[in-house]
């Protein structure tokens, strides 16, 4: 008998090693598909949990009828990475009285290193113009490619207070004006006061001073100081207030007023850059008032 | 003398056993293949098939004078075209239907879109839910 492999066994070793080998192509393709699948998916989700910062990387501009918006989106870059960008947005701008008015916004993306740029066209600037003193807000909402959105608020509200000290001063003598600006909401709101130049950003529930040096006063009597101040660079309005300028003598007839003491305040608040610490004593008297912007005010 | 002849015998031996061997692994591998393009064809007509994905991604609301109109955004992330051809408006607190909202003409939309939604009477905050033709359901609050 011989020990030779005959024809047949050849065969079917051939069929075995044929079937073996179209059997692990098969389940490894299969288990390539599967990853494939549950990675992308476990990604998605990953993406979909990760906090994003977004803010407004200038003020909003009215150019014609449409409001642009350029917006800085950072956080984790990889949900914007899976799939085509959407370039349309939900606006709406709410007035004041509820009303809600909203259009479709055009959005270009710019990839920058560490942050993603967008550029927003919202075509609402009829709404701003028609009713530009009953703005409450404009709300632009941005999908993603995994179906979440980011939502971006600009606050056309914020309460402006107008301060200065000393009310009264000798002829001569200078004052300073500050713009108190609290946005008490989760929008941003850019305010530019007039003399000077810039913008000063005021993020969600935050505060900002802004502050002007007027003098001196040469005459004796009673100023009226007007500031000028736009919001979120579309509104535009003013705040007053007033100095007595006192002519000094050697026998003065007129004496300054005292400073207000600790305790007996017209409006106070101590600042640590948050409104939490902010009380408003005042119905819009205030007195001798004092800022020391970021530090206190009193 | 005994003459032993194996020579037939061998080769048709072989010749069974490689047509069994043969039939054997073409049927082996008749149902493997047979299993693999079920399964594959399973997960393509599943999760890896095109569908339509939405969500709201942001609303606006209107009280008119026939009631409250809800204006929502939605947005389709998904690889199939979504018909929107019905909605629910669903009380926010109790999780009961309050009404039925059908679209007489079905909303078809690739990618973003805008659709309204009458309520009528219904004041905010209630829960909107979308549903598509193909079985996806979407939504969210309002108010």
């Amino acid at each position: 008998m011989s020990g030779r492999l005959g024809l047949g066994e050849v065969y079917v070793f051939a069929v075995f090693i044929i079937a073996a080998v179209v059997f692990l192509v098969t389940m490894v393709y299969m288990l390539n598909l599967v990853k494939g699948f549950l990675a992308n998916s476990l990604v998605k989700v990953s993406a979909a949990s990760e906090p994003v910062n977004v803010m407004p990387q200038s003020p909003p501009a009215l150019v014609g009828s449409n409001i642009l918006v350029n917006i800085t989106i950072a956080g984790n870059p990889q949900p914007y990475s899976l799939g085509e960008l959407p370039n349309n947005a939900l606006c709406v701008i709410r007035l004041i009285n509820g009303t809600e008015f909203y259009a479709k916004g055009l959005v270009t993306y710019n990839p920058v290193a560490g942050y993603l740029g967008a550029s927003l066209t919202c075509p609402l600037g009829y709404a701003l113009t028609q009713f530009s003193g009953q703005v409450a807000d404009l709300s632009i909402y941005l999908p993603t490619p995994l179906g979440s959105s980011i939502r971006l608020s600009l606050n056309y509200r914020p309460t402006v207070r107008l301060l200065v000290y000393p009310q009264s001063t000798y002829t001569g003598g200078n004052v300073t004006v500050s713009l108190l600006v609290l946005n008490n909401s989760t929008g941003w709101v850019y305010v530019n006061a007039s003399g000077g130049s810039g913008y000063t950003v005021v993020p969600p529930g935050s505060l900002s001073i802004i502050t002007r040096g007027y003098g001196p006063f040469n005459q004796p009597g009673t100023y009226n100081i007007t500031l000028t101040y736009t919001v979120n660079n579309i509104l535009s309005t003013s705040a007053s207030a007033s100095v007595t300028v006192i002519q000094p003598s050697t026998q003065p007839q007129y004496t300054l007023p005292e400073p207000c003491m600790l305790g007996n305040m017209a409006f106070g608040y101590v600042s640590n850059g948050t409104i939490g610490s902010l009380i408003d004593y005042s119905l819009g008297v205030y007195y001798n008032v004092l800022v020391y912007p970021a530090l206190l005010a009193v | 003398m005994v003459v032993l002849r194996l020579g037939l015998s061998e080769i048709m031996g072989a010749v069974l056993i490689l047509v069994i061997s043969v039939v054997f692994g073409v049927a082996l591998l008749t149902l493997f293949i047979n299993y693999m393009h079920y399964s594959l064809q399973a997960l393509y007509n599943g999760p890896l098939s095109p569908h339509c994905q939405f969500s709201v991604i942001g609303y606006a609301i209107n009280k008119t004078t026939s009631g409250y109109v809800v204006a929502l955004g939605l947005y389709n992330y998904g690889n199939a075209p979504c018909i929107i051809e019905g909605a629910l408006v669903v009380n926010a607190t109790t999780g009961n239907v309050i009404t039925v909202v059908t679209y007489s003409n079905p909303i078809k939309f690739n990618g973003f879109t805008i659709i309204k939604l009458n309520v009528g009477s219904i004041k905010p905050p209630f829960i909107v839910r979308l549903y598509s033709r193909d079985g996806y359901v979407g939504g969210g609050l309002v108010g």
